[in-house]
């Protein structure tokens, strides 16, 4: 009787707590339909005013109308939101919005253009660089935009020692940095110590800092540290709405691994056709959704736009949402392949150890140093088979060593499609038997066998290892596949040099240049041949050296044509050695629900470069 | 009560050379990882230069033999100072603090959740033991228990995301709040709260209403089975009276030794979970900077774990003392 009664009231509390959440939620808790926000905003013009002369190509696309919302997610978390101190994508990305260069990469055409800057010239000796600011720029509070904030980038942020950015690094040319001054109110001239042609990519498409909102802090010192208090500026836990940006949005609020929100920035440099001031769209919002799966089900259940503005979709996610394209009402996008690189490579290095001993065995490494050994077992990797598998059909295969995306990338290489006979074939060329039991044999006839290393974090390179066992095995090679952490494995190639392959990726660049680290056969990443500090015994192949030639000679050369001539040489070269063994790429695929006019999505910029120029259709 | 007080200052300097033991095993443990926090997020990026490398870690100290740099650690932590997280360049104690109430609204509600369910429910069942009510509650308990948390999430998610498709916004798929949470009234913000709650308290708080429940079950069986308990009712006392006051109270006790238990999970319970639901705790926070070897962030994620497990076994101990007079505390 009693239980009875005490089992009705718990039973009764429990539906009356369920009934007040869902009787009085939905207005409350969810996102407002049509895009209504009322963040408020400080600047004296609510509704943008026009600008008179539009510059050409102002915009890709029609002239939209404004208003409304685009909200997206992320995977990781913001770390800090001082862009010259930023070294990862999730904090790059969303500082991305706000704060512009001098230049830009066009996402169409990967070619560099105005942005701040409305011209530059350079000089009959390619060293001086002059660039003109656009008239009457504003940071989103107001302030004027002019060479003074690019001279305090530079020279009080980028070339401050005691500042620890990455931009210094991209920056150094040879060993030495650029000069930059200021000549007057618009115009900047830079010299470089010598020609080099990644200059525009690299220098004119830093950001730009707000100086009057960051010179104290690069003056002031912290009495703990003697370093300037601009090593501190901005963190997760500054308020947001404080920092003022030259780009499409400003924050209008930060919550850590929650979201953040965007508001207009009213005083935005870009206008559309007819001269009406950009961004069309009043705000935006990125949700920080850690789990994928979680982030799938955000965006079919349409509280996202964009699923992913930092990475492209996984291919398990790809079988699931296309059936629901019609239904749910969103277009799924191919941008063309990724930018990275994944490869199977060898040990190659003859150096030994301090005590005399070698890093590869000695029978192993004239294996990976033969030529022929190397090509056979390219042609013996079924990419077809990874592709079907592993990506579930959502790639293809790598054939350059440069990005697809590159306009510097060159379909003039040599390939090695799957075909074991022309592998057996090649073998049998370098006297490798296989003997009766199947094993295959060295000329001197030890069985070839090896251990195959990937980091263990990586569920896709576990698999595709798996694939290289069985489709080596069909040549008698017996491979023991190892799967380490990344930093064990980074361990081994860049300083212990106790490895014999690896399948690792890198990730690309639409200039080569940039691959200076790995390319140069000194360089930090040249891990096939890796020299130490302490090597004794290192020594460099003619075609390494040749490698070395051609990317002195690219980074000098200013003339594109001829740039590009350089590193197809390159890219024959390298695809001639086949120093790594390329695997596949995957193709980046961007949901995005139908309601955007002027969208565009690129293999350069994903879906919302051109977030700018979006507008709401319905 | 100076007894107490004394038992509690005692139990709280003894705490003093275990937090010393645990901090120097944690560690150590985190350096004989490979790598470091500067080899796991630059070494593999062609733009970055050897001497960005060597410069980052001069900066953050790693280059210094590892006793120097736990000395140093050490020092600081004294003095009440976390340090600075590698990953954040922000003060950990700064960073805590943002998580801190993200963690304890998702900690306490669920452990509200929990018990405010599991030990009636618990009672219930003793009273109405092999009865077609308990039968039918036990085996619903238990196959929750049965789902690991982090999948029972991924398919509340997954029915929330299919019931939207009819009710458009009916339910936020992940978060703690909604975006225009900033913009709202108030009241508006506790039911947007609330709302974002139910998911994740679910989730969290489900599995454990078995354990709980039949914890209580348990101790509640035995104690009816005493004589003081049959005594009670011989003599003619209300049924309610002897299962309420007498019988339930005496059960509770091994409860209260549990619940110092959950007290230490309040702050470090949910890391996996709550990535799958977006929730911004400190969980997720420390699983990713003991992944990353951000050791200041990792090495406060440890110490305050330990710091609540010994504080939650002194609460429970007290929390005992208090509640049954015949147990003395004895340091």
């Amino acid at each position: 009787m009693t239980a009875h009664r005490s089992f009705r009231v718990l039973l009764a509390a429990c539906t009356a707590l369920l009934v007040a959440c869902t009787g009085t939620d939905r207005g409350g808790s969810t996102t407002p339909k049509g895009g209504k926000p009322e963040w408020p905003t400080d600047a004296t013009t609510v509704k943008p005013a026009r600008v008179e002369a539009p510059p050409p190509d102002a915009l890709h696309g029609g002239i939209g109308t404004y208003g409304g919302r685009l909200m997206a997610a992320m995977i990781s978390d913001p770390k800090t939101f001082n862009l010259a101190l930023a070294q990862e994508t999730s904090s790059t990305t969303p500082l991305g919005f706000l704060f512009e260069g001098m230049a830009e990469t066009n996402a169409l055409t990967g070619k560099m253009q105005e942005a701040l800057a409305e011209k530059w010239e350079v000089s009959k000796d390619n060293l001086t660089y002059t660039f003109t600011l656009r008239k009457g720029l504003q940071w989103s509070d107001g302030k004027p935009l002019t060479a003074d904030d690019v001279d305090f980038t530079f020279n009080r942020i980028v070339f401050n020692p005691d500042i620890p950015t990455d931009w210094r690094d991209i920056l150094t040319i040879g060993d030495a940095l650029p000069t930059v001054r200021k000549l007057d109110n618009l115009r900047i001239q830079v010299r470089t110590p010598k020609p080099f042609a990644p200059f525009l990519r690299t220098f004119a498409a830093l950001p730009i800092l707000p100086k009057h909102a960051l010179e104290a802090s690069v003056n002031e010192k912290d009495p703990k540290t003697g370093k300037p208090r601009f090593n501190e500026m901005w963190t997760i836990a500054t308020d947001v709405t404080t920092i003022p940006g030259s780009g499409p949005f400003m924050f209008a609020e930060f919550v850590p691994s929650q979201r953040i929100v965007y508001k207009r920035n009213p005083y935005y440099w870009r206008v559309d056709g007819q001269g009406n001031r950009l961004p069309y769209l009043d705000g935006m919002v990125i949700f920080i959704v850690k789990d994928q799966n979680a982030g799938v089900l955000k965006f079919t259940s349409g509280e996202t736009d964009v699923l992913f503005v930092d990475a492209p979709l996984r291919g398990q996610d790809f079988g699931a949402l296309q059936p629901k394209q019609k239904t749910s009402n969103f277009t799924i996008y191919q941008a063309g392949p990724d930018f990275g690189t994944l490869f199977l490579t060898f040990n190659q290095t003859r150096d030994v150890r301090p005590n005399g001993t070698p890093y590869v065995d000695k029978v192993k490494g004239t294996w990976f140093r033969d030529i022929r050994f190397r090509r056979a077992l390219a042609h013996a990797i079924d990419k077809q088979s990874i592709i079907r598998n592993v990506y579930l059909g959502i790639a293809q295969p790598q054939i350059s060593c440069e990005s697809q995306t590159s306009p510097f990338y060159s379909k003039d290489v040599t390939v090695y499609p799957f075909d074991l006979a022309k592998a057996q074939n090649l073998l049998a060329e370098a006297g490798y038997r296989k003997d009766a039991g199947g094993v295959l044999r060295d000329p001197a006839g030890h069985a070839v066998s090896f251990t195959l290393n990937t980091n263990s974090e990586n569920s896709e390179r576990k698999q595709i290892a798996q694939i290289l066992k069985s489709d080596f095995a069909k040549l008698g090679i017996d491979i023991k596949f190892q799967p380490i952490t990344f930093n064990v494995l980074v361990e081994k190639t860049s300083s212990s040099l106790d490895w014999e392959a690896v399948l690792m990726g890198f990730t690309g660049s639409l200039d080569p240049a940039n691959g200076r680290n790995i390319w140069h056969s000194e360089g930090r990443l040249h891990m096939f041949n890796q020299k130490l500090a302490k090597s004794t015994a290192w020594q460099p192949e003619p075609w390494e050296k040749e490698v070395d030639r051609l990317f002195e000679k690219g980074a000098t050369t200013l003339d594109e044509t001829k740039r590009k001539e350089i590193y197809h040489g390159f890219q024959r070269l390298v695809s001639d050695q086949v120093p790594y063994l390329y695997i596949a790429n995957r193709i980046q695929l961007y949901p995005v629900r139908n309601r955007f006019g002027n969208l565009k999505v690129t293999p350069i910029g994903g879906p919302i470069w051109n977030i700018w120029g979006l507008y709401m259709r319905d | 009560m100076a007894r107490m007080f004394r038992y509690i200052l005692q139990r709280l300097l003894q705490m003093l050379p275990k937090l010393l033991l645990i901090s120097v095993i944690t560690f150590g443990i985190s350096k004989l990882a490979p790598g470091d926090y500067v080899s796991n997020k630059m070494m593999n990026n062609p733009t970055v230069s050897q001497e960005a490398i060597d410069r980052e870690r001069t900066r953050l100290g790693l280059d210094q033999p590892v006793p120097i740099q736990y000395l140093k650690w050490a020092k600081n932590f004294a003095t009440g100072d976390l340090g600075e997280s590698y990953d954040y360049r922000e003060k950990v104690s700064t960073l805590i603090g943002l998580k801190l109430q993200a963690t304890l609204v998702l900690g306490l509600s669920a452990f509200l959740f929990t018990w405010l369910i599991a030990l009636p429910l618990g009672i219930l069942m003793a009273v109405k033991q092999y009865s077609w009510f308990e039968k039918i509650f036990s085996s619903v308990t238990f196959f929750f228990l049965g789902v690991p948390d982090f999948f029972l999430a991924i398919l509340l998610l997954m029915g929330a995301a299919w019931w939207n498709q009819s009710h458009p916004g009916f339910f936020p798929i992940g978060g703690m709040t909604g975006p225009d949470h900033a913009l709202m009234g108030p009241v508006q913000q506790v039911v947007d709260q609330a709302w974002h709650l139910i998911i994740p308290v679910l989730a969290v708080g489900i599995g454990s209403i078995a354990i709980l429940q039949r914890r209580m079950r348990g101790n509640l069986l035995d104690i009816l089975g005493e004589e003081y308990v049959r005594t009670a009712r011989a003599k003619g006392l209300p049924e309610n009276t002897v299962i309420y006051k007498h019988a339930v109270r005496n059960a509770l006790n091994p409860m209260i030794t549990l619940l110092g238990f959950e007290f230490a999970s309040l702050l470090s319970g949910f890391a996996i979970i709550e990535n799958i639901i977006s929730w911004p705790g400190l969980g997720q926070m420390m699983l990713d900077a003991l992944l990353k070897q951000d050791v200041n962030l990792a090495m406060a994620g440890v110490m305050t774990g330990a710091l609540m497990l010994l504080l939650g076994n002194l609460l429970a101990d007290v929390l005992l003392a208090l509640s049954d007079p015949r147990i003395k505390l004895e340091a």
